[in-house]
């Protein structure tokens, strides 16, 4: 339903501070469009008795911040805490909020580690590589137990990677890679594979590492000597800087990658 | 006094003389507030004076005392500067007119003798004989630096006071047009209200008349008043007719009031009727609500309903924003809103007792793009004059999740009824 929403409800003058993607919420719209876009975020960190004083003191919502403390303290279901919040302001329309409630039944409905897979995903979207990494290698961690399928367990091994990267950490990103590769060996493994090495070794031990996986794999093609010189001249060209250009402002820049950084691992 | 809380003020800021007086639940009707206590003296000067030695300022009788004082400064133009706006040198510092009715109202104010006037009171009606732009942001401005919220003061001229004297007496008194007569020192002046009932909802309207010169003689003053009275009253059928003003005598006139009162009409006098008035006023806004279903209309209020359709819960629902018969001075609103799927605002306009309605879409350019329900909007209309509405909306963002760009969109809309074809 196209049109214009009206706020009824105040907006708060202290805050709630979401800390699973850091940031700080004003209104019960701004809490809305979050659990509705992070389902997998929706965990103690935000079902607790902060969040439901939060929505009676600074929105002035008592009833609503009654329902949810109740559906706490009977240790209800996600969306029985969740579902109150949507429908106090119609924040989305009939069909909406029930292909939501739908989203959110199926999700805890899923395997343990599946959620937590996903919720690594979405603390990646978020930026917070660091918490990502935990729900990865908790993944990880339990695979000898519960004997995964290796399509997943490439794919969590792979998304790991690339949070370990984001954060500089490109020996950890790059033994995530080999792993996600000698699980289920994709072209989309291979490459991030391939650049890893480039990045991560010297340019006389590249060969070699990279013989060492060729080594596991005689039966796949992957990674080829094409996919090597393609890699050669993306690093080549990032190395030269050719596309690259100087930032007017170096010094907002700089604050920018800091406070995405110190973002990414808090 | 009987009421100390929730108090429904009325205030006439006259030129030369002030009153206050609250409306009294008990009684049922409004009481003026005394300047002495155990007199019956009700009006005080309009002026101010400041004594720089003791820092002190004094209103009404006081000021009069005061100013007169070696060193006391008297400021005797209150009314004109406020109705026409500007500065004054008081000692040592420049005062806007919107500082010194600060001082008046709250030094005033004291009379009501309650301990915290913002706590007590609940409405205050200021009326004034006739009204300006600068007179009604003067006293906006000093209303809500004395503390008062934008809903607990509002201000009217005489001829709205006299409606709603008129509308909270019983209803024998208004079944037709009522005509007020009205005697400051030297002149009459007339003011005649009717009300439209052909109209939906029904307009009440008040016309003044061109005022005479009172003469001397009491016979002269008889005739002057029966001839007035009958140019104004040529051309409506009254049920009512009121005297006020301070040079009204009921001995002398008399004569007059009895030959009024053969045409079967009904004569009242009142002391203060538009400070009453404003006191009424204060009430019917505040508590009572009997007057909904029929609008006072004058040049200064708005003929234009503008509302948007909006989204409240599952529903979308017309949403009034600015509603004719306002006064365009007090014409203003705000809100917040969720744009949905929309990169423009759309408003609705209907002209009063009028079906037909018209949109008006206003475009936000440039408007920073981010995913849907991520940009909330705040919206306010004002009033510039009855003819034009001024909108201003401006991009709040979304939280820490979509900053805002703060940026504003502006546009005006006519109020003006569309050219018939």
């Amino acid at each position: 339903m196209a049109g214009y929403r009206l706020c009824r409800v105040r907006t708060a003058e202290i805050p709630f501070f979401i800390e699973s993607i850091s940031t700080n919420i004003y209104t019960i719209e701004e809490l809305c469009w979050f659990l509705h876009n992070n389902i997998p975020l929706v965990d103690a960190s935000i079902m607790n008795r902060d969040l439901t004083r939060w929505v009676a003191q600074g929105l002035g919502l008592t009833k609503l911040s009654v329902t949810m403390e109740q559906a706490i303290a009977r240790q209800a279901d996600i969306s029985d805490f969740v579902m109150p919040v949507f429908r106090e302001i119609g924040y989305l329309s009939g069909t909406e909020l029930a292909s939501f409630a739908k989203s959110l039944s199926e999700f805890s409905r899923l395997p343990l580690h599946l959620r937590l897979k996903m919720k690594g995903d979405a603390l990646v979207r978020g930026g917070k590589h660091q918490a990502a990494i935990r729900a990865y290698r908790k993944v990880i961690r339990d695979a000898g137990e519960y004997n995964f399928r290796p399509e997943f367990l490439s794919g969590v091994w792979y998304n790991c990677g690339v949070a370990e990267m984001k954060l500089l950490l490109y020996d950890e990103g790059l033994r995530s890679f080999i792993r996600a590769y000698d699980l289920h060996p994709t072209k989309l493994h291979a490459r991030a594979c391939m650049r890893a090495l480039a990045v991560t070794k010297p340019k006389g031990k590249f060969p070699e590492a990279l013989q060492e996986i060729r080594a596991r794999h005689t039966e796949d093609m992957l990674l080829s000597d094409e996919l090597k010189e393609e890699t050669l001249e993306v690093i080549g060209i990032a190395e030269r800087g050719a596309d690259t250009s100087v930032p007017e402002d170096l010094t907002k820049c700089v604050q920018s990658f800091m406070r995405d950084y110190r973002n990414a691992t808090g | 006094m009987n009421e100390v809380r929730e108090l429904l003020i009325g205030f006439e800021f006259g030129r030369e003389t002030s009153t206050i007086c609250y409306y009294d639940r008990k009684s049922e009707e409004p009481v003026c507030v005394t300047t002495k206590v155990g007199t019956n003296l009700f009006d005080f000067p309009s002026i101010l004076a400041y004594v720089p030695s003791k820092n002190e300022w004094h209103f009404g009788l006081e000021a009069e005392y005061f100013g007169k004082l070696p060193g006391g400064i008297m400021v005797s133009s209150v009314y004109d500067l406020a109705f026409h706006g500007g500065s004054i040198r008081v000692a040592d510092r420049e005062m806007e007119s919107s500082d010194l009715l600060r001082v008046f109202f709250l030094e005033s104010l004291k009379l009501l003798g309650v301990r915290n006037i913002v706590q007590s009171i609940a409405k205050i009606v200021v009326t004034t004989p006739e009204i300006s732009p600068e007179l009604v942001f003067g006293v906006r401005r000093a209303m809500s630096s004395i503390g008062l919220m934008a809903g607990q003061y509002s201000i009217q001229d005489h001829r709205e006071s006299f409606y709603y004297y008129t509308y909270s007496q019983r209803p024998d008194l208004w079944t037709r047009s009522v005509v007020l007569f009205d005697f400051r020192k030297k002149s009459l002046s007339a003011y005649v209200l009717s009300e439209k009932k052909e109209m939906n909802p029904p307009e009440a309207v008040v016309r003044t008349a061109g005022s005479v010169r009172i003469p001397e003689g009491d016979e002269e003053k008889n005739r002057t008043l029966l001839d007035y009275a009958a140019s104004v009253m040529k051309d409506n059928a009254f049920s009512g007719v009121l005297m006020t003003g301070d040079s009204f005598d009921p001995d002398v006139m008399r004569p007059a009031c009895d030959d009024l009162s053969r045409e079967r009409n009904r004569i009242y006098f009142e002391d203060d009727l538009f400070v009453k008035g404003a006191c009424y006023a204060s009430y019917e806004q505040a508590e009572r609500h009997a007057f909904r279903g029929r609008v006072y209309m004058s040049e200064s209020r708005v003929r234009m309903n503008i509302g948007m359709d909006m989204i409240i819960g599952v529903n979308t629902v017309p949403v009034p924003l600015i509603r004719a018969g306002s006064s365009w001075f007090e014409a203003s609103e705000s809100c917040e809103f969720i744009l949905d799927d929309r990169d423009f605002l759309v408003f609705t306009l209907q002209e009063m007792g009028s079906a037909k309605r018209r949109n008006y879409r206003m475009d936000l350019p440039d408007l920073p793009k981010r995913p849907n329900r991520t940009t909330r909007i705040r919206l306010t209309l004002e009033c510039l004059s009855p003819e034009v509405c001024e909108i201003r909306a401006e991009d709040l963002g979304f939280g820490d999740f979509y900053p805002g760009s703060h940026r504003i969109w502006k546009g005006s809309v006519s109020l003006l009824p569309e050219a018939a074809d």
